[in-house]
């Protein structure tokens, strides 16, 4: 086996590897660029990894140990998997990077290294999530993100954070024991948890009548308990309160990644486990797609009545997520690849969002209503154009990303039978409410130049991670085609 | 209509949220608003406990529906009964030197699992860590202000002193024959942790602070933890790229040992952090 | 369907138990109570894998004089996994408790609606 094929293994382990070392309580600017080393050079290596399985058009297992499935735990590295792990561990740096100033003002110095900690273990978490092939690793994987992401929005230690955080965490708790249970019956039924030998054992119960409401049930609860951590309508209340709360950093991380680490692990499920034609038959997806449906409407209408920015942003994180859904719904292999190129997209998308706010807020004298924001893109204009390319791209007009990504759902939503005018309207709907609220908001921001000659300090980090986090949202717009490509080919092969 | 035109000449703020241009005034609010507020409150409080139940009820028929369609229970050729257990009951053994077969199983054929869940208990305490540790005087005096010692009591004192030695021994016991009996890290040392638990409870956290000091806490918790992962890690590294060597068979010993030494920290870690704010 | 229902008994326990925990994690306001909920929830989840597990007249899966004959033990998987998941379970109502600690702290109270009323007041 060549070296690089090593590489999904060693980022999990380097990550995690890190978060034990860094829990020694060294000083605080030593763990936080630990930190963003730990992602940059995970993001490196998984590039390099992705290069290479792009290149050589395969995907493989990777024991994790001595013993082959189905007998040990394996992970799985293919095109769609690196592709994840390689913009999650970037953005991940960049949005560390992009919160920097903000997060040594919220953080006690001395607990910036459990900060970090928590930081290193949401990656890990997120890379596991997306190579797993064994359905108990994911299940133990996402309570590691659940935690570290509760801890990543009490970071900011006041009377609210600490309220938002205990709703997120009593939801989320809901969700993993949904999931296991739905874990467990699926156990009970094919009596093994590694994917390949589930694969087999669940198109074999498929034919059966007897056990397909088992089935049913089974993927039901699994989809419900990913759905509650990543919001999906109706179990959506948590997020706003979580995600506007917390420091610049986390609001970022957890909009931008953690959400989608879920969501990712429902791809797998769905396309690997019990592959898309069983999804359609047990009819689970209808709901899903209803659900989504749902929370991309609701998540619009209530941003509209937002003036907190940071709250705005995070209902957009709703109502982007029902996207996701949607594509998921739809229950065809266009429809699921749209949905992987909107976390990728809503992945740069909003962390810029909210690195932008956050220096513009910074720059305000932490203000966050959008009232008190007026024209404050003119005393920090990258982070007012950082903004711009966010919105206009969660709005979609061509050439950013979201345009792709909203044009690949509607083509997707084409072979949808029934769904095709309610996926279309829909998206149509949806995109005129985003144009509603993030466009009066972006002309706010640049409204009314003011007077004053001041300019506030530079802050070099925010700038990097700004330039980058829009460089990637154009680039996903320009290189739409390749990129879908990728994605589609990784659906084949996961 | 003219507000909307006095939008677009970018004089006025966007129609549809006026309050931009004027933050609402947080004065103005009257008992009366109050009231509303709180009379709003408890209609969707109501709403939301209907719906629940709503939920609840048919989670519990889908759930009970499903239960009676699930294989016989307890019979020898269910579909869990298969290859899988053969291979682990049948090798665990000579594959993994553990005579507890769930001792094998958890600690070497699906090890990665269990590093992950130990570090689920290492995130949970790096999070009581991050609630709970008084750095700040204003912590400290909230923490004073929720707390209350509990009297020294001298029974306690003089059962524990027969006890807590009792405890521990009982705790390694189980910790170091994990391999061969009911056992292992995890139970071993929630015992151990118990022990140490138990002793700060008759004695007073000072004592146990004589020789179980922060650093030596973090020794002890890290270098548990450092050892499973790295142990682990090349053993996986070894055995995915098909280089032979002898680790498979002592791994467990020597991890299960580290899980030890890694859950009593923990549960000690809890309780320190939840009785006095540090360790 | 008595008969059904008696032969999976642990099965139907464990559902109506987790339909029990997931109500009251949903609908009770004291947070305590919302952790033993989540308690009751994950419990029976395990009641159910455990008994997933059990194969009549086997004995654990701990070799001893008998030998490695497969016939002789019960399935040592959902011990495992039943391990794992109170680890999981244990970490978190440990951090859920410190969580309340500070709310109460703060707050000087565990019920989720006084806490969600006094913020209303102090303009959080």
């Amino acid at each position: 086996m060549p070296f690089v094929r090593n590489l999904p293994y060693l980022c999990i382990f380097l990550c995690m590897l890190s978060a034990i070392l860094l829990s020694l309580g060294p000083k605080a600017k030593f763990a936080y660029w630990t930190a963003v080393c730990v992602s940059a050079v995970c993001a490196a290596a998984s590039l390099l990894f992705l290069v290479h399985i792009a290149k050589s058009d395969t995907a493989f297992a990777f024991t994790m140990g001595k013993f082959p499935a189905p007998f040990g735990n394996e992970i799985k590295g293919g095109p769609l998997q690196g592709l994840f792990a390689t913009v999650f561990s970037l953005v991940m740096c960049l949005c560390l990077l992009g919160g920097k100033t903000e997060l040594f003002e919220d953080v006690d110095e001395k607990k910036m290294g459990l900060a970090c900690v928590m930081l290193c273990m949401v990656l890990a978490s997120l890379l596991v999530l997306s190579y797993t092939n064994d359905i108990f690793t994911g299940y133990v994987f996402v309570e590691i993100g659940t935690v570290a992401a509760c801890a990543l929005v009490m970071l900011k230690d006041s009377g609210p954070t600490l309220a938002a955080t205990v709703r997120y965490l009593f939801l989320s708790l809901l969700g993993s024991g949904m999931f296991l249970f739905g874990v467990v019956l699926l156990y009970a039924l094919t009596g093994h948890l590694l994917m390949p030998q589930l694969t087999a054992a669940v198109a074999a119960l498929a034919g059966d009548s007897a056990q397909r409401p088992l089935l049913a049930l089974s993927l039901g609860l699994m989809t419900a308990g990913l759905g509650v951590k990543s919001a999906m309508f109706p179990f959506h209340r948590w997020l706003p309160d979580a995600h506007s709360s917390a420091t610049t950093t986390s609001s970022a991380v957890l909009s931008g990644l953690v959400v989608k680490g879920y969501a990712v692990l429902l791809v797998l499920l769905y396309v690997r486990v019990f592959t898309l034609d069983t999804v359609r038959s047990l009819r689970v997806n209808d709901a899903v797609f209803i659900l989504g449906f749902a929370g991309m409407i609701l998540g619009s209408v209530r941003a509209i009545y937002e003036t907190h920015i940071k709250r705005m942003l995070a209902w957009s994180t709703v109502a982007q997520l029902g996207y996701v859904f949607m594509g998921f719904g739809l229950g065809t292999a266009e429809g699921v690849a749209a949905a992987c190129f909107q976390i990728l997209i809503h992945a740069f998308a909003k962390p810029l969002l909210f690195v932008s706010a956050g220096r513009l807020s910074a720059v305000s004298g932490h203000e966050k209503q959008l009232s008190a924001l007026r024209g404050s893109a003119w005393r920090a204009p990258l982070a007012g154009l950082g903004f711009g390319v966010g919105a206009l791209s969660m709005v979609g007009i061509p050439l950013f990303g979201g345009f792709a990504a909203k044009t690949g759902l509607g083509l997707g939503a084409l072979d949808g039978g029934m769904k095709v005018a309610a996926a279309l309207g829909g998206l149509a709907l949806s995109s005129v409410l985003n144009a509603l609220y993030y466009l009066p908001a972006l002309i706010n921001l640049w409204s009314e130049r003011p007077a004053e000659a001041a300019r506030p300090a530079r802050d070099r980090c925010c700038t990097l991670s700004v330039l980058l986090l829009a460089a990637g949202v154009l680039a996903l717009g320009l290189c739409f085609k390749p990129v879908m490509d990728l994605i589609v080919r990784g659906l084949e092969l996961l | 209509m003219s507000s909307l035109r006095k939008w677009l000449d970018g004089e006025d703020a966007y129609p549809l949220r006026a309050e931009w241009t004027a933050p609402p005034s947080k004065k103005k609010r009257t008992r009366k608003t109050r009231a509303d507020d709180r009379r709003q409150l408890e209609g969707f409080l109501r709403v939301y406990a209907v719906c629940a139940v709503v939920l609840c009820i048919g989670l519990i028929l889908c759930l009970v529906l499903g239960a009676l369609r699930l294989p016989a229970f307890a019979s020898p050729g269910n579909p869990t009964d298969n290859e899988v257990v053969r291979r682990y009951v049948g090798s665990a053994e000579a594959e993994t030197g553990a005579e507890n077969v769930v001792a094998g199983m958890i600690l070497n054929y699906r090890g990665f699992d269990t590093f992950g869940e130990s570090c689920v208990l290492f995130v949970a305490l790096c999070c009581v860590e991050l609630l709970l540790w008084a750095t700040k005087p204003a912590l400290r005096e909230e923490a004073a202000a929720s707390r209350k010692e509990a009297p020294r009591d001298a029974i306690l004192a003089r059962v524990c002193t027969l006890a807590v030695p009792c405890v521990l021994v009982y705790g390694l016991c189980i910790l170091f024959n994990g391999h061969l009996s009911p056992g292992g890290g995890f139970s071993g040392g929630a015992v151990l942790g118990a022990a140490l638990i138990l002793f700060a409870v008759a004695f007073g956290g000072e004592r146990v602070r004589r020789f179980f000091t922060q650093r030596v806490f973090d020794a002890v918790r890290i270098s548990g933890l450092l050892l499973y992962a790295v142990l682990f890690g090349v053993y996986v590294y070894l055995g995915a790229n098909g280089i032979e060597s002898g680790l498979a068979r002592v791994l467990v010993q020597i991890i299960d040992v580290a899980v030890g030494l890694v859950v009593m920290s923990t549960m000690y870690g809890f309780y320190a952090f939840y009785t006095k704010g540090e360790l | 369907m008595l008969s059904l229902l008696v032969e999976n008994r642990y099965a139907v326990t464990a559902s109506v138990l987790f339909a029990v925990g997931f109500l009251h994690v949903l609908l009770h306001p004291d947070l305590i109570k919302k952790v033993l909920a989540f308690n009751i929830m994950d419990s029976s989840v395990f009641l159910l894998l455990a008994s997933r597990g059990m194969i009549a007249a086997r004995t654990a899966a701990i070799l001893t004089d008998g030998g490695a004959d497969p016939s002789r033990y019960v399935n040592p998987i959902p011990a495992g996994l039943v391990l794992t998941g109170i680890v999981v379970s244990v970490s978190v109502s440990a951090f859920s408790l410190a969580l309340i600690q500070r709310l109460y702290g703060a707050y000087g109270t565990t019920d989720m609606r006084k806490i969600l009323e006094e913020m209303k007041k102090r303009g959080e």
